[in-house]
């Protein structure tokens, strides 16, 4: 699932990449507690990382105060691992894991609540393009995928039967699932609400420049006064290449690709596919979304993409601020709305 | 907290304090190893390992991960020969190769003095570059086995001399250390957590023999073809090199059976009274034995190989994953159960921290070379994989860890009822000082009763004989911080411990070791049983009485002690308690060990529960715990002990001393003091008091009479 992700004024520090395997040898000493880096401006750039999601989540903030700085990193990292501890569905001690194997989560933590509610609301303005219960036939393509086939149309149908989100249940109670055999799973919405809580968390302790990458992306201010946070979008055929890139406008941005997990070596079959009928859209190979919200943005990419265009864009204009890119599979530019395309950055190496 | 208990708890902790260590480095530290352009990322919690990214920018940024790197002691504390852990910082890259190893903290004998530090850090520097998917071994004679590893999967490091013991250790650290971050991270074997593995079922033992054990498919029988082995090396220099080959190509070359000796129907069934020991003492908890036997033209064991070492013909892999393979060094023999003939077997074992699951088929090779030239032989190898699976039924599985030992208690739902009910009523009567327990007419009838209950039902039945083993493991796990989980795993000792520990408040010591403890009452049938036959025990000597008594302290310490110091010492010294002997084997092993049992038994006949008195490592440990007994709860008067001395004389166990004093911590709560003190037939003090009241009465009687006539 990992997006390659490109930043303007693009020149990758080839040396890094040079070095291959090989690390350097640890220095004597203890090393300094924050890794930052001094800009022109006098102020530092600060960076910390970690895993969650099954994919790198990195964060970088630009302050005066390094060590400050440092630790409202720390936060906001702690806020998305605790997010993905919260929601991934391959932790079974995860609430999300324990609602599906039990059918019933009582007490649920509130951000599950929070999220579910709005994949209800989402699922019902989608008309169920969007579906929180979609588990079943995801579970059934992935395990197809690995055993090196596509799922018999009697699989899928089987497994379609356990998808519907009006017989989830959310409250700040207990959530519950209606049907035995049901699942839910919010790899489609968790990584957005995660970049919420981070940026919070660093707006929290007065960061105003930063950018938080957890699959989705989330930034306030700019990289340094004059430069705007740019984000590249990977071009879905050739993982070296851009397609262009877009500007953080403070906005979050969200990313779908046929790329990203495919099902099929034709990518015509992959993990976007529409919850009422177990089929990816014939169509596209990538949106990018942008909303106000990463909840939004990341939410809103699964009926984008699976929608026809038309009432892709109409779902869009129903959220003030929503924006998106949608190209086609020949990764051509087919439908832009709230959002610009921008040439890749000159020098365009790619992140290795 | 009196000086005992606080003596108690110092020693548990020495004994737990192995386990205990844990990492020291903080993301600061590591960022020292990992400068950058690396980036030590965030732990999430789940696995004691840190991310490590490597970064890129200003002005372009990349993140991406490179590895991991972890302690080696948060995953794998194997314990070295100190007693205490290695701790190695270990790097693996994203694909499962070592990017680097390192030592952090070691306290082998070996390292520390003689050669000092320095060999052991060229030796893990040589892990740099290999891959957890080879089979990383350890080069034990220089230039020996030099040609066998080319061209096979195993790598191998150059040893240090006279280190080779602790080196196995660092390996073994290293590899298992390893395997567990691989296996959650890398997304090998689909991220489960490593110690969701299958357990083997410990209580299920049926008797099965050769053909029986192959139709349950706890044995796999494989053949190898010679056409099988000719075809393989075809097209290579040594292709029909093989005479008889090409003679009889339909003939076998080898013929392999292969299963887990740790599943009980198994190694039982299939190894001697001497083998099986062996293999409960060599291995523990989690650790599986694989068990290889063959015939034909081939043997996987060399008969020229070090006992104990890794075998050179034979690996073993778990989704795609190598997994060491140590020789066990059972030196017994196979019971003859219907097998064929056979020209071999070889025990191996795997450690619990490889991560080996049971509950998922593994895949062996058994490598077959050929050497082509004379004077520098070349040696052409080919491997054939044999596939094990341990069936379901054997197993508890591990997708259900949680609910495992919930399925477990509801299995033996009837027995935790039986044995509820009967320690609440044994809880009520003690309590109330019910005629069963405190009239002597019917403690003489209820005891025994209950004591035939506790051997029958809770010993031999039940399997609930408690033991000092437990305590042992609850503080390691409790010092380490590890779950008490395991426990739940023996309903009947749960029940048992958690009845215990409550009634040490109330009683002392005296409940478990005189009502609940099967052996003990064993002894105290048999003492009853011998008084038929006009045996009595006998008085020991007051002095002596009191050393013997201290004797089980000792005895207490050793185990500790032993337990401390290494795996087989410890097994050793728990063979003093002769519980697993009569009770949990029912007196069926080898001869020393019934000698022993039932000798304490016997002695038991003219001493009264010698053992329990003067031996007991558990009554040792019950009688320190004990101190924590809130009420004096045997009544007394203030004519006991001066002059009275009946009590005194009465306590068989000696628990009562001349001046009256009850001493519980070798109290057994037989009841029979405190029945005597209410039978005003008995009790000296009663007696004289109700012949007083006796003739005041007659007195008063008398001298009522002549006025009272109306």
């Amino acid at each position: 699932m990992r997006r390659r992700v490109f930043l303007s004024g693009a020149v990758v520090a080839a040396l890094a990449a040079a070095a291959g395997r090989s690390w350097p040898r640890p220095g004597r000493g203890r090393g300094a507690a924050v890794d930052a880096a001094p800009l022109p401006d006098g102020r530092s750039l600060v960076r910390g990382a970690g895993v969650a999601f099954g994919t790198t989540v990195s964060i970088a903030a630009v302050d005066g105060d390094p060590p400050g700085a440092a630790a409202a990193v720390h936060e906001a990292l702690a806020a998305v691992l605790r997010v993905d501890a919260l929601m991934t569905v391959y932790r079974p001690e995860s609430e999300v894991g324990r609602l599906n194997a039990d059918g019933v989560l009582p007490h649920p933590d509130p951000h599950l609540v929070r999220v579910l509610e709005f994949g209800l609301a989402l699922a019902e303005a989608s008309g169920g393009a969007f579906d929180p219960t979609v588990q079943p036939l995801w579970a059934l393509h992935a395990a197809c995928a690995r055993a090196g086939r596509l799922p018999a149309s009697a699989e899928v149908a089987r497994a379609r039967a356990l998808v519907g989100w009006r017989d989830l249940e959310v409250g700040p109670r207990r959530i519950a699932l209606r049907r035995r055999g049901m699942a839910i799973t919010l790899n489609g919405v968790a990584q957005g609400y995660a970049t919420d809580l981070a940026v919070a968390a660093l707006r929290a302790r007065g960061i105003r420049d930063l950018l938080v990458d957890a699959g989705e992306h989330g930034a306030d201010g700019a990289r340094q006064p004059g430069a705007p946070w740019t984000v590249g979008l990977q071009h879905p055929r050739d993982p070296r290449a851009l397609l262009g890139a877009v500007v953080l406008d403070g906005r979050a941005l969200a990313v779908s690709g046929d790329y990203a997990a495919p099902f099929s070596a034709d990518l015509r079959h992959h993990h976007l596919f529409d919850p009422r009928t177990g089929a990816s859209p014939p169509d596209l190979s990538t949106v990018a979304v942008a909303a106000p919200t990463g909840l939004l943005a990341d939410g809103l990419t699964k009926p984008v993409m699976i929608l026809p265009p038309a009432r892709a864009l109409a779902l869009l204009d129903r959220y003030p601020g929503a924006g998106a890119l949608l190209f086609d599979k020949s990764a051509r530019l087919v439908a832009a709305r709230g959002l610009t395309l921008l040439p890749a950055a000159p020098g365009g190496a790619t992140p290795s | 907290m009196s000086r005992a208990l606080r003596l108690l708890a110092a020693a548990l902790a020495v004994a737990a304090a192995p386990a205990a260590r844990a990492g020291s480095l903080s993301q600061q530290d590591l960022a020292a190893f990992f400068p950058p352009p690396l980036l030590v990322g965030e732990r999430d919690g789940q696995l004691p390992a840190w991310p490590i990214f490597r970064k890129s920018g200003p002005p372009a940024f990349t993140t991406d991960l490179v590895g991991y790197a972890f302690e080696s002691i948060d995953l794998a504390p194997v314990p070295g020969f100190s007693g205490t852990p290695l701790d190695l910082l270990v790097a693996i890259d994203a694909n499962g190769s070592f990017v680097d190893v390192r030592v952090l903290s070691q306290h082998e004998p070996v390292f520390v003095g003689g050669v000092g530090e320095e060999p052991l850090r060229r030796f893990v520097a040589q892990y740099r570059g290999l891959s957890l998917r080879q089979s990383v071994k350890i080069r034990t004679s220089v230039g020996g086995q030099g040609a066998a590893a080319s061209g096979s999967s195993a790598v191998y490091l150059d040893g240090v001399a006279k280190a080779t013991a602790s080196l196995k250790i660092v390996n073994q650290s290293v590899l298992a250390a390893a395997l567990k971050v691989a296996r959650a991270k890398l997304g090998f074997a689909a991220g489960r957590d490593p110690d969701l593995v299958a357990q083997v079922r410990a209580d299920l033992l049926e008797p099965r023999d050769w053909a029986g054990l192959v139709d349950a498919g706890l044995l796999r029988a494989f053949t190898l073809r010679n056409r099988d082995v000719e075809r393989s090396f075809a097209g290579s220099e040594v292709a029909g090199g093989d005479a008889e080959a090409r003679a009889r190509p339909d003939a076998p070359f080898l013929e392999v059976w292969a299963g887990l000796a740790s599943v009980p129907t198994l190694g039982r069934n299939l190894l001697d009274d001497r083998g099986w020991q062996t293999l409960g003492a060599r291995t523990w908890k989690g650790d599986q034995v694989l068990l290889l036997a063959w015939r034909g033209r081939w043997a996987i064991w060399d008969d020229d190989a070090v006992r104990g070492s890794v075998p050179d013909r034979l690996t073993l892999t778990q989704g795609g994953l190598s997994i060491e393979l140590r020789d066990l060094d059972l030196d017994s023999a196979l019971r003859p159960i219907g097998q064929p003939r056979l020209d071999g077997w070889r025990a191996f074992r795997v450690i619990a921290q490889s991560g080996l699951d049971p509950g998922a088929p593994f895949d062996l090779a058994v490598r077959v070379t050929r050497t082509r030239g004379v004077v520098y032989p070349e040696r052409i190898g080919r491997d054939f994989p044999l596939t094990v699976k341990v069936p379901d039924g054997y197993l508890v599985p591990a997708a259900d860890d949680q609910k495992g030992w919930a399925s477990i208690w509801r299995a033996r739902a009837g027995d935790v009822v039986v044995l509820c009910v009967a320690l609440a009523a044994l809880a009520v009567l003690l309590a109330r000082r019910a005629p069963a327990v405190a009239h002597l007419r019917w403690l003489g009838r209820f005891r025994p009763a209950f004591l035939l209950f506790t051997l029958a039902f809770v010993g031999f039945h039940a399997q609930g004989q408690l033991s000092i083993v437990n305590v042992v493991a609850l503080a390691q796990s409790a010092v380490a911080g590890r779950s008490w989980a395991f426990f739940l795993y023996d309903p009947m000792s749960t029940v048992l411990w958690v009845f215990t520990l409550g009634t040490l408040l109330v009683w002392g010591r005296g409940t478990f070791c005189g009502w609940l403890c099967p052996f003990g009452a064993l002894q105290e049938l048999a003492g009853r049983a011998a008084r038929v036959l006009r045996l009595r025990p006998v008085r020991v000597p007051e002095r002596l009485d009191r050393v013997l008594k201290r004797a089980k302290l000792l005895a207490l310490a050793l185990i500790l002690g032993a337990a401390l110091g290494s795996p087989a010492a410890g097994d050793r010294a728990l063979e003093l308690e002769p519980f697993k002997t009569a009770i949990t084997l029912g007196f069926d092993r080898p001869w020393p060990h019934v000698a022993w049992a039932a000798g304490l038994v016997v002695l038991g006949v003219f001493v009264e529960k010698a053992f329990c008195r003067y031996l007991c490592p558990l009554g040792a440990f019950l009688s320190l715990a004990g101190r924590v007994r809130r009420f004096d709860w045997i009544p007394r008067r203030a004519e006991c002990g001066a002059p009275c001395q009946l009590c005194a004389s009465r306590c068989v166990y000696q628990a009562i001393g001349r001046e009256g004093r009850v001493d519980y911590d070798e109290c057994f709560q037989c009841m029979d003091c405190v029945a005597v003190h209410r039978a005003d037939t008995l009790c000296p003090p009663l007696v004289l008091l109700r012949r007083g009241r006796a003739r005041a009465a007659a007195e008063a009687g008398r001298a009522a009479s002549p006025a009272g006539g109306r």
